[in-house]
């Protein structure tokens, strides 16, 4: 008897877990039940909850919930919460709505995973008598597509540039370096006045990384980075050398703050908002970021690393992908045309302290350099000129590379030395 | 199949009038339908996704919805041949040996020196406090402590002695080291000390009485009688060493989406990077990697199992 009743509790056990583990792979799956006829949209989010971000697109999913009888259910989950999105959204089980930037667009793509958006550029956006692509630049349109077409639809544009602080620089603010000579001026101008000219996070490699590539990929254009991982002989150009050789002169002219490759994020960026280094190369978002550290008098402001050449400008975005085997992927699509409406994108300037991707509505104040930078610029990139895609070759060989050279190890000839040789043998793996 | 067989047997009609009559024990006929569920569960749940991952190792791939493209062993040649494999797995190997070094040395004068004390319930649970604080605050630490203009460095500073670049890449892989032995030694200690409380106190009376040192009574008492303890602790330093993964980010891009130093990565932290984060996934890479340090990790278990063999003492 007590046999049976243990074997009957160890089935009941199992079939307990069973039906557990079943439905934990099906809680995100579909839309949640409406009234009949109703659209649904269902959203995951890798915004936190607490991030700007996560409450103005609760605010626009609302509206358009009322406004279109769509039954809304939306997940503000964080970066954690989304790692395993791709794998769910590959079996069908994913949301129709997801968070892509162009940083990650390949990773997606690689998996199959967005609808194709291009359909949307002729699509009204409500109530404004435009359609998407009259809203969105080409920039901002490159910077969500690849060879395949739009991979999503952006709302905020991210760049890189280097910062400072207006109220302590006013001489920078009123003529910004235009040359790489302006640029080693001023940097020996602080340090002939005793200050630190450059605070750098130096144990992040892909901060560090931002001097050689914005050098080499502002004055040749989109494509000059990527070619280096495409054949070694791309090492052998000129302006190859000559991008390596001023992150070189930055190095041994002792500009960047002491023992700068041992420290550790966010230390040298709070530093430079506190005033203790003049200058710092960093995303878009690094204002927001040093906020409460900087002081209540700063006005920052940015301007584009001056490397001559084509002056091309970088351009990435933050978006929303449309999930290709969602259940509601025209809703999403509406969705995607009623969020760009300048009444809510405001917000992500006003709100979110962000550059939104319509150019028409002014980014904050601390970005508007940037902003005018993008709109003005004669030629524009993407994020890392797309080379981070490439893991292999950016994370295990690129980004030590640099960090070598950042570091003072290496000089500007050994990095393209070692860089050629390298990416040889990388390629021969590579098969 | 043997399961089958036995069923089969029961069920034929048998030869031999009295073999039906003898009942085999209880506990042999529960065998097999205790073990097939656990046996069904593990296979389903541990061997086959290792068999997966093996046969994901031969291949290119990006994940599910992404095109499998065939690579034989070339996933694993690229391994031998990548700069930052190898370097990530001779960090994973020092970490293992120095790190392993310095904890049970540390353990072992922990042993010496506790034994006699009286609170020492009470700072072993303080010894084993570094092992809960979540990684994220000892990032946070880290760099308060070890940044140039850090605490440390400004108490070096107090002594005369020139601040040290701790994060940088010379020193920041030493740093991990010595931050995984804070963390961990003192899971180790509570570990061989419940042993050492096991140890009959008329031992030790009875080697004070004989003249023995200390030394001597940690030599041939302490650790004869704690061995069976050591050597099951040693594999799992073994297991654990080669899995460091958290305790890399919390000392270099710790709150950034970045891949950590080549200095500081270890084989766990440096399959995360081919896997996750932006960029094209590269799962066949990643689960090469994983088969690698599996057959690593059972060839130096074998290993430490072997070195740490002997007769297990009894006290009668």
């Amino acid at each position: 008897m007590t046999n049976v009743l243990s074997r009957t509790a160890a089935l009941v056990a199992v079939g307990a877990l069973a039906f557990g583990v079943a439905a934990c792979g099906n809680k995100n799956s579909g839309a949640p039940a409406g009234q009949a006829g109703q659209k649904s949209l269902v959203y995951r989010s890798s915004w936190g909850e607490q991030e700007p971000q996560a409450k103005i697109f609760k605010a626009i999913l609302d509206d358009f919930a009322k406004q279109n009888n769509v039954k809304v259910d939306a997940k503000f989950v964080g970066r954690k919460g989304t790692e395993n999105l791709p794998t769910e959204m590959a079996a069908g089980q994913g949301p129709d709505l997801f968070d892509v930037a162009t940083d990650n667009l390949p990773g997606w793509r690689a998996q199959n995973l967005n609808a194709p958006l291009d359909d949307l550029l002729t699509k009204q956006v409500p109530g404004e008598g435009k359609t998407v692509g009259d809203v969105l630049p080409d920039s901002v349109r490159q910077a969500a597509s690849d060879d395949k077409g739009m991979g999503f639809v952006p709302h905020t544009v991210i760049s890189t540039a280097v910062w400072y602080d207006a109220a302590k620089h006013p001489g920078l603010a009123a003529s910004p370096p235009r040359s790489w000579e302006d640029l080693i001026a001023f940097l020996d101008k602080e340090k002939a006045d005793g200050r630190t000219g450059i605070g750098q996070d130096g144990t992040i490699p892909f901060y560090n990384v931002y001097w050689f590539y914005s050098a080499l990929v502002r004055a040749n254009g989109a494509g000059s980075l990527l070619a280096l991982s495409k054949d070694a002989a791309a090492w052998d150009k000129p302006e190859v050398l000559a991008a390596a050789k001023q992150v070189e002169q930055l190095t041994k002219g002792g500009y960047f703050q002491k023992d700068h490759m041992a420290t550790k994020y966010p230390a040298a960026q709070d530093d430079w908002a506190q005033g203790n280094s003049s200058l710092n190369i960093n995303g878009t978002w690094l204002a927001s970021e040093v906020k409460t550290k900087t002081p209540a008098g700063a006005k920052i402001r940015s301007f584009q690393l001056p490397a001559g050449g084509k002056n091309s400008v970088e351009v990435g975005a933050l978006g929303w992908g449309v999930n290709v085997k969602g259940k509601n992927v025209e809703t999403a699509k509406e969705f995607l045309a009623f969020a760009l409406q300048s009444k809510y994108l405001g917000r992500i300037s006003t709100e979110a302290l962000n550059i939104p991707s319509r150019p028409d509505i002014p980014a904050p104040d601390f970005l508007a350099d940037v902003q005018k930078a993008i709109s003005e610029a004669p030629a524009v990139h993407k994020t890392y000129d797309t080379l981070a895609a490439d893991k292999s070759y950016w994370v295990d060989l690129l980004l030590p590379l640099d960090d070598q050279l950042m570091a003072g190890k290496i000089d500007a000839a050994e990095f393209v030395a070692q860089g050629k040789k390298k990416t040889a043998d990388y390629l021969a793996n590579k098969g | 199949m043997a399961y089958g067989s036995l069923v089969a047997e029961t069920a034929l009609p048998s030869r031999d009038p009295y073999r039906g009559k003898v009942l085999r024990p209880a506990r042999e006929r529960a065998f097999w339908p205790f073990l097939l569920p656990a046996l069904a569960l593990y296979t389903l749940l541990f061997v086959l996704p290792s068999f997966y991952g093996v046969w994901v190792s031969l291949y290119r791939w990006a994940g599910p919805g992404a095109e499998m493209e065939w690579r034989g062993l070339r996933n694993y040649q690229a391994l031998l041949r990548s700069d930052a494999f190898l370097q990530s797995f001779a960090n994973t190997f020092l970490l293992a040996v120095a790190g392993g070094a310095l904890v049970f040395g540390i353990t072992f004068l922990s042993m010496m020196a506790l034994r006699h004390l009286k609170g020492r319930a009470f700072i072993r649970s303080v010894v084993f406090l570094p092992m809960i604080i979540s990684a994220i605050a000892v990032g946070a630490a880290v760099g308060f402590l070890l940044n140039p203009g850090g605490v440390v460095n400004q108490i070096l500073g107090w002594a005369g002695i020139d601040g040290l670049p701790w994060l940088g890449p010379d020193l920041v892989f030493r740093c991990v080291i010595g931050g995984l032995v804070w963390s961990s030694t003192g899971f180790y200690i509570a570990l061989m000390m419940s042993a050492v409380d096991g140890i009959p106190p008329h031992l030790y009376e009875d080697a004070v009485l004989g003249g023995a040192t200390k030394w001597e009574q940690f030599r041939h008492i302490t650790l004869p009688l704690t061995w069976d303890v050591f050597a099951v602790a040693a594999v799992l330093w073994v297991v654990n060493s080669l899995k460091v993964f958290e305790i890399v980010i919390a000392f270099t891009t710790g709150g950034t989406p970045g891949a950590p130093p080549l200095q500081a990565r270890t084989v766990a932290v440096q399959q995360y990077t081919v896997i996750t984060g932006g960029g094209v996934p590269e799962l066949g890479s990643g689960a090469a990697m994983g088969v690698v340090v599996t057959l690593i990790t059972i060839v130096l278990i074998v290993l430490v199992r072997r070195i740490t063999r002997r007769e297990s003492v009894e006290l009668s």
